[in-house]
């Protein structure tokens, strides 16, 4: 054998050893230790009259300030399905006593501000944003938004009529009709399950925004989040109007579990089709989840990144969309509030494939429910879930809404601290008995999509034909 | 692991804020004196932006190839290659290409086979059995997959946002990383773009083919934009739709696929863009040691279809099971002719904020509609667009009221426009400019889009500047010239009920 192909042979060798082309990357945690997490400064105070306050220096030369009150639909009744919602946008249209109606935005946005008021599902913000030397102005329009709400006549009915607008809308999309149908059905209209209908909000009256006003908009209902530029002793002053705001009380709502999972459980057999004559089904099945703070939320958080909450790693998006090209949106979706939670899981197929990616769908999360997680799903969700956690801080605005969210449901600061540790101590065991239990009762389905489902969907429930 | 634990701890001690420097005042001086530039021998432009004390990045790469780039036979391709070039290449995603290869070989040519028959003869008699010889071949097929190969290795690593999208002028690819999975990034993305491997093909074609259903045609004001713009532009490619009509969707071949991907994604059409905490000369040396290595190909010509000159207005109607809405558009020139920034004030005043006109006069006063907005430079911006005005009305008002008052406020504008209003704008956008510096991401995109779209990212910087010279008799001449009967589109969503 000649010089020539003894280095041949020791070249080919080392390829059989070395891939061609690049080293696949290979994912480079073999620790999975986390390490617990610190906080960037976040000073606080609570004013004379209870409003907490959360103050985090920014560099840039603006002034953001978010009012958060503990109102919104998990607030409401039945009787006054978006009433969260009418306020807000009230409140918008009206402006304050001070700087009512056109004022307010002609004097925001003159200097180029943002003013935002919206309810959502627990709470209802103020955000209002400006370059930092229209400070003493911004903390005037918000202290006097608070201390002043202007309701006019005007306003409201203007309001009324375009949350009429909204509702008509509504129709208009298949999604969004699915999803309000299910979060009805479990918890019976009220809440989170309230449904904004035309005759609910022509009953509600100038008189009933200021009942709800005085009873949430107080200051120990109240929290406060500023980012600025400016040093926090000038902030605190600039605070100092809003101490005229009564105290009033710390306020939540309350939900009982137990009639919701009966309701949950009676319903799961059915599948409820509200028939529309489009292309395209959405599916979308829930149960009520627990509330944020219970000892389940963590094997359930991972859970949930198994099942359809990671993306492209999920089962759901593996089983319906890479492998069987079904869908094009799939999802399982998992929210903790205050005093509930819910779980949904969703996905979208053309009339003629619905049967099959509903079948998929329930028997997917009939597995998650029965059957343990492999030891890969459960490292590599724990992983991702710990490893993407920073990006939750990504700007200010993030870091301080994660206060406010940890204000309003009486959770310490370490619980932000705490998250990745509780994550990373999930078992696989406690996987399996948080899905059996929030899964047992079953599941409410409801599919909006063409009439013609009724047919091919009794394999698969009791079809109810419904309207939305 | 011990790298990404010491960045967590890292990243939340340090004030995550964004840190732009001492006092900062100007958000286009800011960015001139700090992002960085490196155009490397096979064309590729790099723009980096070291900022923050987080060590996080903002990775994008952007191609100069949307929709735009299309052919009649090719429609909906850029946004099909998008979807495709997440499926690996022969050394990721696979677990054998050796034994791959010749699966996907047979799967192209009885797929191809099917698409050509079925476009003939959709009840030709051949057809069942190749569907069947398909169907085998991609089970057998999946022994040999590891799907969604990208997605694993970046969510393992701390990755974020990992996502794409296609426009009509461009193509990108986003994600956010902790600063020291860098090298692994460049890795894996000069590895995707070097031999991607088109997997999955026909399943991937389904799953385009349901978000048609989900965009377009399960609401009815995908199907009004769809329609609309196809009668706005009679000529120029903006007027097809990214995802493709439903008709061709399921006839994409991979021939063309393969063709269409080596035509366009190259190296000179290509920008990457780095924004975060970073050593700049790091940074360079990584993305050229990976990125360097793309050998140059020759640059595709752009359109030379020009949309002909409107010469009369267009009306189209859409009837669909949905609430009825409006969409206006006017033909005007892009970047970076002047009348393009008057436009851009013109939106400002008309929908911009509870007191821009439109807003106040349409919902506030008048009552007549429950939304309206403004967009300049729909579709895209490579090439002429247009100025565009979109609402709905509100109950029991028509959208023929609603059309007929659009129209009188230009007028009206055009009568009383004043300075005050005119300084109202130029604040919000200066304050937007700030407050858009919020993030790495939102800079970077940016930065990418700019530079992709108008070849240079300079614009940004100077745009404040060319905005502030625009006066009132400018936005008078534009209105007059543009926004004119003969000049217009419009489109109507009518409501039809179902019984």
């Amino acid at each position: 054998m000649n010089r020539y192909t003894r280095v041949r042979i020791i070249i080919f060798s080392l390829l059989l050893f070395f891939p061609m082309g690049i080293t696949p990357v290979r994912e480079i945690c073999a620790d999975d230790t986390p390490v617990p997490v610190e906080l960037p400064p976040v000073s606080t105070f609570n004013t004379p009259n209870g409003i907490k306050v959360f103050y985090l220096r920014d560099q840039l030369p603006q002034l953001t300030i978010i009012v958060s009150a503990g109102f919104g639909m998990l607030y409401e009744e039945k009787n006054e399905a978006g009433i969260s919602d009418f306020l807000a946008r009230a409140l918008s249209l009206g402006g304050s006593g001070k700087y009512p109606s056109e004022q307010l935005y002609r004097s925001i946005e003159s200097i180029g501000g943002r003013l935002a008021i919206s309810a959502s599902w627990e709470r209802t913000t103020i955000v209002l944003q400006v370059l930092e030397r229209h400070a003493a102005l911004a903390f005037d329009i918000v202290s006097d938004l608070l201390l002043e709400p202007n309701f006019d006549r005007q306003s409201v009915e203007n309001v009324r009529s375009l949350l009429g607008e909204k509702i008509r809308r509504k129709k208009d999309h298949p999604a969004q009709i699915a999803f309000e149908k299910v979060r009805e059905l479990i918890f019976g209209g009220a809440g989170y399950g309230s449904v904004m209908r035309e005759e609910t909000i022509r009953s509600i009256t100038r008189s009933d925004l200021m009942d709800k006003w005085k009873r949430y908009f107080r200051a120990k209902n109240l929290s406060v989040g500023i980012s600025t530029s400016l040093d926090f002793d000038r902030v605190k002053k600039y605070m100092t109007k809003l101490h005229a705001l009564e105290s009033g009380e710390r306020l939540f709502y309350s939900v009982k579990s137990s009639p919701l999972r009966e309701t949950v459980a009676k319903n799961s057999k059915s599948i409820f089709l509200i028939p529309k004559d489009i292309p395209q089904a959405t599916m979308v099945v829930g149960t009520v989840a627990p509330s944020i703070g219970d000892r389940r939320m963590y094997p359930l958080e991972v859970m949930n990144y198994i099942l359809g909450g990671g993306s492209f790693n999920s089962r759901l998006m593996r089983e319906i969309r890479v492998k069987r090209g079904l869908s094009y949106a799939v999802q399982s979706i998992l929210r903790f509030r205050k005093g509930t939670g819910i779980f949904l899981a969703y996905a979208q197929s053309n009339h003629d494939r619905t049967p099959k990616t509903l079948s998929l769908l329930q028997e997917n999360i009939r597995l998650i429910a029965s059957a343990a997680v492999t030891r890969e799903e459960l490292s590599f969700a724990k992983r991702s879930l710990n490893n993407s956690y920073i990006f939750e801080f990504n700007t200010s605005l993030d870091i301080l809404s994660k206060y406010l969210s940890l204000e309003y449901n009486g959770l310490p600061v370490s619980f932000i601290r705490d998250y990745p540790l509780k994550i990373q101590s999930v078992t696989g065991d406690a996987v399996l008995k948080s899905s059996e239990k929030l899964l047992k009762h079953g599941v409410i389905t409801v599919v909006v999509g063409r009439k013609e489902l009724q047919e091919p969907l009794k394999k698969l429930g009791t079809v109810i034909v419904i309207a939305p | 692991m011990k790298i990404i634990q010491r960045t967590l701890v890292l990243i939340l001690l340090l004030n995550v804020s964004n840190v732009v420097g001492d006092g900062f005042k100007n958000p286009g001086r800011y960015l001139e004196e700090n992002v960085l530039t490196h155009t490397m021998k096979n064309g590729i432009t790099v723009m980096m932006l070291n900022r923050g004390n987080a060590p996080t990045v903002a990775l994008i790469i952007s191609f100069r190839v949307g929709s735009s780039d299309e052919s009649y036979r090719t429609i909906g391709m850029a946004h099909m290659l998008e979807h495709m070039l997440f499926k690996g290449t022969d050394t990721i995603g696979t677990t054998d290409f050796r034994k791959e290869k010749k699966i996907l070989d047979a799967i192209e040519a009885v797929g191809e086979t099917i698409d050509k028959l079925r476009l003939v003869n959709p009840r030709n008699v051949k057809i069942p059995a190749l569907e069947k010889r398909l169907s085998e071949l991609q089970k057998e097929h999946r022994k040999y997959i590891r799907s969604a190969p990208y997605s694993r290795i970046y969510s393992s690593n701390g990755g974020v946002g990992f996502n794409a999208f296609t426009s009509r002028d461009r193509t990108a690819y986003v994600i956010e990383l902790p600063t020291s999975k860098l090298e692994m990034w460049a890795r894996l993305e000069s590895e995707r773009l070097r031999n991607p491997i088109m997997r999955e093909f026909y399943l991937e074609r389904n799953t385009v083919y349901e978000e048609r259903l989900m965009r377009y045609e399960s609401e009815g004001s995908g199907m009004l934009y769809e329609k609309f713009i196809a009668a706005a532009y009679i000529a120029h490619p903006y007027r097809h739709p990214i995802i493709g009509w439903r008709s061709n969707i399921k006839f994409l071949s991979i021939q063309d696929l393969k063709r269409f991907y080596w035509t366009h994604y190259v190296p000179e059409r290509m920008t990457i863009t780095v924004v975060g905490k970073q050593d700049t000369k790091k940074t360079v040396a990584i993305l050229e040691k990976y990125f360097g290595a793309m050998r140059k190909r020759p640059v595709p010509p752009e359109t030379a279809i020009q949309e002909p000159p409107q010469q009369g207005e267009r009306r189209i109607t859409v009837r669909h099971e949905s609430r009825p809405r409006l969409i206006v558009g006017w033909h005007k020139p892009t970047a970076p002719s002047r009348d393009d920034f008057v436009c851009d004030i013109i939106s400002g005043l008309l929908t911009d904020g509870k007191t821009s006109r439109l807003y106040r006069s349409l919902i506030l006063d008048r009552k007549i509609a429950s939304s309206v907005s403004s967009y300049n430079g729909y579709p895209g911006a490579r090439y002429d667009n247009l100025f565009l005005i979109e609402a709905a009305p509100r109950h029991p008002h028509t959208l023929g009221e609603l059309e007929k008052a659009l129209y009188e406020e230009i007028v009206e504008l055009r009568k009383t426009l004043g300075t005050d209003e005119m300084t109202k704008v130029l604040n919000r956008i200066e304050a937007s400019m700030v407050f858009d510096l919020d993030s790495n991401m939102g800079i970077a995109r940016l930065l990418s889009y700019y530079q992709t779209v108008f070849n240079d990212w300079h614009y940004i910087t100077t745009y404040f500047d060319a905005v502030k010279r625009i006066g009132v008799e400018d936005v008078r001449r534009v209105l007059d010239e543009y926004f004119i009967q003969r000049n217009r589109t419009v489109g109507m969503l009518e409501s039809e009920e179902k019984k």
